[in-house]
C-alpha cells in the first residue's frame, strides 16, 4: 500500500480536544479500511501566510499512514463536508518518514518561533 | 546546472552582477561573488526538499514571495521542478504567502505577521481571548 501524508488545517476556535477527536476520527476511518497510521502530529495553532475565509489562524494536523488509496478518497471526502476543516491535502509520499516533520522540529531549536508554540 | 561563464553570450538575458544583485537577497549575492557552481540539493548528503520545511524553501524566493529563478540560485534543473511544486504546496497549506505585500526587514517566514495588529471586529478579539484560554 502507498504511504500518504495527509495535512489539515481545521477552524481556529476549535479546542484542542475538538481537533484530536477530528484526528482521531479521521485516523479510525483510515484503519477501518485496512489502512495502518504511521505517525500523527498536531503542529498547534499556526498564524497563516495569508487569510483563509476570513480567518488568521488554524489548527494543524498532519497524519501519514500506510493505506489503500479508497480510504483516503473517503476521508478526504469527509472533510470537505466538514465545515471546522478549512483545508487539507494528501500527498503520496516515497517512503515513510523518519522522525518528526520541519515544521515541529523548528519550534524545538528556534528562539524565534518559541512564543508562537506558547500560544498554540 | 552548471553556471554559465560571465563572458559567454547568454542569448536572451546577459548576466550581469548589477543587474540581479539589487533586488535579489543575500543568498543571491553570494552566489553571484561565490560562484558556487553546485546544486544546493544534489549530491550525497544533500538536503531534501520538503513542502513543510518553510525554513529552507523561504531561502528560495523573493521578498515579496516569488519563487527564484535557478541561474540565481544553482538549483538543478531536476530539482528546481521539486521545489517549485514545494513551494507550491507550501503556499496552499498556508504556510508560506503567494505574496507579500508589506516589505518586511527580516527574512523568511513570519508566523507572527497579524500579531500585533489591532482588529476593530469585537468577535475577533473574543475569538482570540477564547483559544488563548484553552
Amino acid at each position: 500500500m502507498p504511504i500518504y501524508e495527509t495535512v489539515f488545517i481545521t477552524r481556529q476556535d476549535l479546542g484542542v480536544a475538538q481537533v484530536e477527536q477530528l484526528t482521531k476520527d479521521y485516523s479510525k476511518i483510515l484503519t477501518d479500511m485496512g489502512g495502518k497510521i504511521l505517525k500523527t502530529e498536531q503542529w498547534g495553532l499556526r498564524t497563516f501566510a495569508y487569510i483563509i475565509n476570513k480567518s488568521k489562524k488554524g489548527h494543524y494536523t498532519l497524519i501519514e499512514s500506510d493505506c489503500p488509496a479508497p480510504a483516503v478518497i473517503e476521508m478526504e471526502r469527509l472533510m470537505r463536508n466538514n465545515e471546522d476543516v478549512v483545508r487539507y491535502m494528501s500527498i503520496k509520499l516515497d517512503a515513510p518518514t523518519t522522525g518528526p516533520s520541519a515544521i515541529i522540529a523548528k519550534y524545538d531549536n528556534d528562539d524565534r518561533f518559541e512564543t508562537q508554540n506558547e500560544v498554540a | 546546472m552548471a553556471r554559465p561563464e560571465r563572458n559567454s553570450a547568454h542569448s536572451d538575458r546577459p548576466e550581469r552582477p548589477e543587474a540581479s544583485a539589487d533586488g535579489a537577497d543575500a543568498g543571491a549575492k553570494k552566489s553571484f561573488f561565490k560562484r558556487r557552481k553546485s546544486c544546493p540539493f544534489s549530491g550525497k548528503d544533500a538536503q531534501k526538499i520538503d513542502w513543510k520545511d518553510i525554513r529552507t524553501l523561504g531561502r528560495y524566493v523573493s521578498e515579496r514571495g516569488k519563487m527564484m529563478p535557478s541561474r540565481i540560485t544553482s538549483v538543478s534543473q531536476k530539482k528546481q521542478r521539486e521545489l517549485a511544486q514545494a513551494i507550491k504546496r507550501s503556499r496552499y497549506m498556508a504556510l508560506m504567502p503567494y505574496v507579500r505585500v508589506e516589505m518586511e526587514t527580516t527574512r523568511g517566514p513570519r508566523p507572527d505577521r497579524f500579531a500585533e495588529r489591532s482588529f476593530d471586529r469585537s468577535d475577533r478579539g473574543d475569538r482570540n481571548n477564547n483559544s488563548a484560554a484553552e
